[in-house]
């Protein structure tokens, strides 16, 4: 992606909002929605076009948990460690998959495919330990079981 | 404003419509404890330490967020507001590492001494801290996450007061942390090193290395004085224990002149080279020998009884009025020569000449406007200065100018915007083109009528003919187009400032000058006298020096001998390159330099903790320096060395 044309972007987002400083989370908000997170470089533009110090600019974007500063994969892995899924063995499942995917949770595989984060308790912890992966729950999910799973997502 | 009456712990007390609750109790002695207040800031009501308890009010309020009304019933100091006081500061104490023991603030610690005060002897709740960074890498701060208690006073104190607006939160929950521009370490990031948080910040989150184990706020005496590092002539307030510096620190973080930055909280406190502590002279061998004040004195009246004439004086202008004074008098009763300068003398006269060519009539510097003349600003020019690096205070008080009053800033500077986050419109003219360009913008003014009435004469629309627009971009390099939006913006200005510095005095050029003062008067930029124009001079003293009329010049290009009272002033290339090859040198300084060992004769000389006197602020404020340590080794002033050699000579100083 080149500079200039992220600019030119980030500048046509602003227009949409009159650069209007009242409305620096929609903004983000569309910045996001078109890289699916939100690059430094963007933030740098929105905060001198703005007139807005970086620092607000930073702050609100790592306020809201919908914005991500580094790049998003194609699919977001989330497993469970809640108490329940914990006792079961989540923490395995979670060392499985970072090394299956070479990735820390928070972070996304280098050619964009996965994201992978940590949720506390989803909310069936019968099923558990639990991986959801972009919205799809599989239940009682076992370390052998990683590799064909991450398979399945092309 | 309306007076209004409360009642307070069952106290009639009464405040102003507008106040705080917290406002009244404090105007009336009543303690109300706080964390995330701070005199000067505004309040967010983040710590709730100040809970109060109001009639008719469900729950407990923070004080220092809740407006008072006439009548309201309020009680500071029931069991039960102690109670959830004391709960707080316990969860305070779970969520970040708050073992003092490792802590260099322990003592000087507002949440130490709370935790003391409601006798916290135990924390009822699981510590849930995590381990967090710590940020060591600018020069004088740091910042450690884990003593941080989020009361936001640092980044409200970095906004408000600095309006530098480094500083915010980022993360939220447990992760929350401060953090600067896009979370970078401080000395990576926009920050100016002013030191603004470090004095809001109530724990040992944010402090300075230069600070550091040196002793705690009791230990310590205080002095009030003024800053020597350059002419704003801020207040210092000097933490001293045992002869020693321990910290500076702003006496109020509020006022214009208040905030202090990097050179006179932080500098001034760096470690200095080797100081002299005792006369020298040169010996036979040509090495400089320590030797009595006597023995010193002796070789200069000697030299100066032998050849008096080609002799001159140059003296710092870091040096209080009483020393220039006597010094005048040393040269010209003394030694006897017309031949005298201030290190600074240059500038000077350009300056007065750009004065004297606006208008005749013998004003003086007095023709320039007080510097918080910048914060009522909605325009301000910034022409060939750089603030930030000279008197940071000034850039502090633009800043403000910009993000408060949402003033227009024009920087003209033909190598670097000095604004770069700030500026509106940055002219950026060829280098030397600076009066060119002035001129330009002001017959652009007067070609639209942007003027006062009556204000642009005959005499000057003639002298400006030869600025045609077009021919005035051919030679800056900068389009019309910009030229016009500069002029325009100065010219509907209400209020516009005009500052200018060095670079426009490096350019030997008093037709700049007096052009600047033209756009401030046809502008009907003026009050009583004086015009919206503030030059900055070179030196804490330079306006005390040169009306005391020191600036004379030096009248050989290179005198036979000369007596440089330096003081604590540092050495320059371009001073040690003039000093070359003057066959007699008194130098009387303060440190080992390369300037001393050009020296025939070295004479002590007091740093600026240990001399007193009158300062005059570049713009004519008269101030009192005061000493706030002993000179080392009991070395005697400045003008004690003066009178002995005068002495010597059959002269009677004083
Ligand atoms: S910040 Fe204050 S309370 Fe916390 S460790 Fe340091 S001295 Fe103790
Ligand atoms: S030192 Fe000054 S500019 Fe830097 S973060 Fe602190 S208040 Fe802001
Ligand atoms: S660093 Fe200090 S002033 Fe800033 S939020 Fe933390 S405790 Fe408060
Ligand atoms: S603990 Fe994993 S779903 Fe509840
Ligand atoms: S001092 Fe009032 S809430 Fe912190």
């Amino acid at each position: 992606m080149g500079a200039k044309q992220l600019a030119e972007k980030v500048e046509s987002i602003l227009d949409n909002y009159q650069r209007d400083q009242g409305m620096l989370v929609s903004i983000l908000q569309d910045i996001q929605a078109e890289y699916n997170y939100l690059p430094k470089e963007a933030l740098v533009e929105v905060s001198q076009t703005l007139g807005a110090p970086l620092s607000r600019v930073y702050s609100v974007a790592t306020f809201f948990k919908a914005f991500s500063l580094e790049p998003r994969g194609r699919y977001l892995i989330n497993v469970c460690l809640g108490t329940a899924c914990h006792v079961r063995g989540a923490v395995r499942i979670l060392e499985t998959i970072e090394r299956e995917l070479d990735i820390r949770p928070g972070k996304t595989t280098q050619d964009l495919k996965f994201t992978l984060e940590t949720v506390n308790c989803v909310g069936c912890c019968a099923l558990g330990p639990v991986v959801i992966i972009d919205g799809e729950y599989h239940g009682q999910m076992k370390t052998d079981k990683v590799k064909v799973l991450l398979e399945n997502y092309t | 404003m309306n007076e209004i009456t409360l009642a307070i712990n069952d106290r009639q007390v009464k405040g102003k419509e507008g106040d705080t609750v917290l406002e009244i109790c404090q105007a009336n002695g009543i303690d109300v404890p706080t964390l995330c207040h701070h005199e000067g800031l505004s309040d967010v009501g983040a710590c709730r330490m100040c809970v109060v308890e109001i009639e008719k009010e469900r729950s407990p309020v923070p004080a220092c967020t809740y407006l008072a009304r006439d009548g309201l019933v309020v009680k500071t100091n029931t069991e039960q507001l102690e109670r959830y006081r004391r709960q707080i500061l316990e969860l305070i104490f779970t969520e970040h590492n708050h073992f003092c023991m490792f802590c260099e603030q322990s003592e000087d610690c507002e949440l130490q001494k709370l935790a003391y005060r409601y006798q916290m002897d135990n924390v009822r709740y699981p510590y849930t801290f995590p381990s967090l960074p710590v940020d060591a890498l600018s020069d004088y701060l740091v910042i450690d996450h884990n003593r941080c208690i989020l009361c936001g006073r640092c980044i409200r104190a970095c906004s408000e007061v600095a309006a530098s607006h480094t500083l915010d939160f980022s993360q939220r929950g447990w992760k929350a942390l401060v953090s600067a521009d896009l979370e970078q370490p401080l000395g990576e990031s926009s920050c100016t090193s002013c030191g603004a948080c470090v004095q809001a910040c109530p724990t040992g989150a944010i402090f300075s290395k230069l600070n550091l184990y040196k002793g705690k706020t009791d230990e310590c005496q205080q002095i009030k004085t003024v800053c020597p590092a350059c002419g704003v002539g801020c207040e210092l307030n000097v933490l001293v224990k045992d002869n020693n510096l321990v910290r500076i620190e702003a006496p109020s973080l509020t006022e214009p002149r208040g905030p202090l930055c990097r050179m006179g909280r932080f500098r001034l406190l760096e470690p200095t080279p080797p100081r002299i502590t005792s006369p020298l002279v040169r010996g036979k061998q040509g090495e400089l020998e320590e030797c009595s004040l006597d023995k010193a004195v002796q070789v200069i009246v000697e030299r100066l009884a032998e050849a008096k004439d080609g002799f001159a004086g140059m003296i710092s202008t870091r040096v209080p009025n009483e020393t220039l004074s006597l010094f005048n008098k040393f040269i010209g009763e003394v030694v006897g020569s017309d031949s005298i300068d201030t290190r600074d003398g240059e500038s000077y006269r350009i300056i007065s000449e750009g004065i004297r060519l606006f208008q005749n009539n013998g004003r003086g510097l007095d023709i320039e406007c007080p510097i918080e003349d910048i914060l009522e600003a909605d325009c301000i020019i910034v022409v060939g200065a750089d603030p930030e690096k000279t008197n940071p205070i000034i850039s502090t008080l633009v800043r403000r100018a910009v993000s408060q009053r949402k003033a227009k800033l024009i920087v003209i500077d033909s190598s670097r915007d000095v604004f770069p986050l700030w500026t509106d419109l940055w002219l950026k003219p060829r280098a030397g083109s600076e009066g060119v360009l002035l001129n330009g913008l002001a017959k652009i003014l007067i070609d639209k009528g942007l003027v006062g009435p009556g204000k642009a004469q005959a005499e000057l629309i003639q002298s400006l003919s030869q600025y045609e627009t077009g021919e005035v971009s051919r030679t800056t390099g900068i389009e019309n187009e910009r030229l016009e939006l500069a002029a325009e913006m100065y010219g509907w200005a209400e209020h516009g400032v005009i500052i200018y510095g060095e670079g426009l005095l490096q350019g030997n050029d008093a037709s700049s000058i007096t052009t600047i003062l033209n756009l401030a008067n046809i502008t009907g930029n003026q009050v009583e006298g004086e015009l919206r124009v503030i030059s900055l001079k070179p030196c804490a003293n330079s306006r005390g020096a040169w009306e005391l009329g020191l600036a004379k010049g030096i009248k050989q290009d290179k005198p036979k001998g000369l007596y440089l009272l330096l003081a604590d002033e540092r050495e320059s290339e371009e001073l040690l390159s003039w000093l070359k090859g003057i066959d007699f040198l008194v130098v009387q300084t303060s440190y080992y330099s390369s300037v001393t060992s050009l020296a025939n004769v070295v004479l002590p000389s007091p740093i600026w903790a240990e001399r007193e006197g009158k300062y005059v602020t570049t713009d004519g404020r008269v101030l009192e320096l005061k000493q706030v340590l002993q000179p080392k080794d009991g070395l005697p002033q400045d003008q004690e060395i003066l009178i002995e050699i005068s002495k010597k000579l059959g002269h009677r100083l004083s």
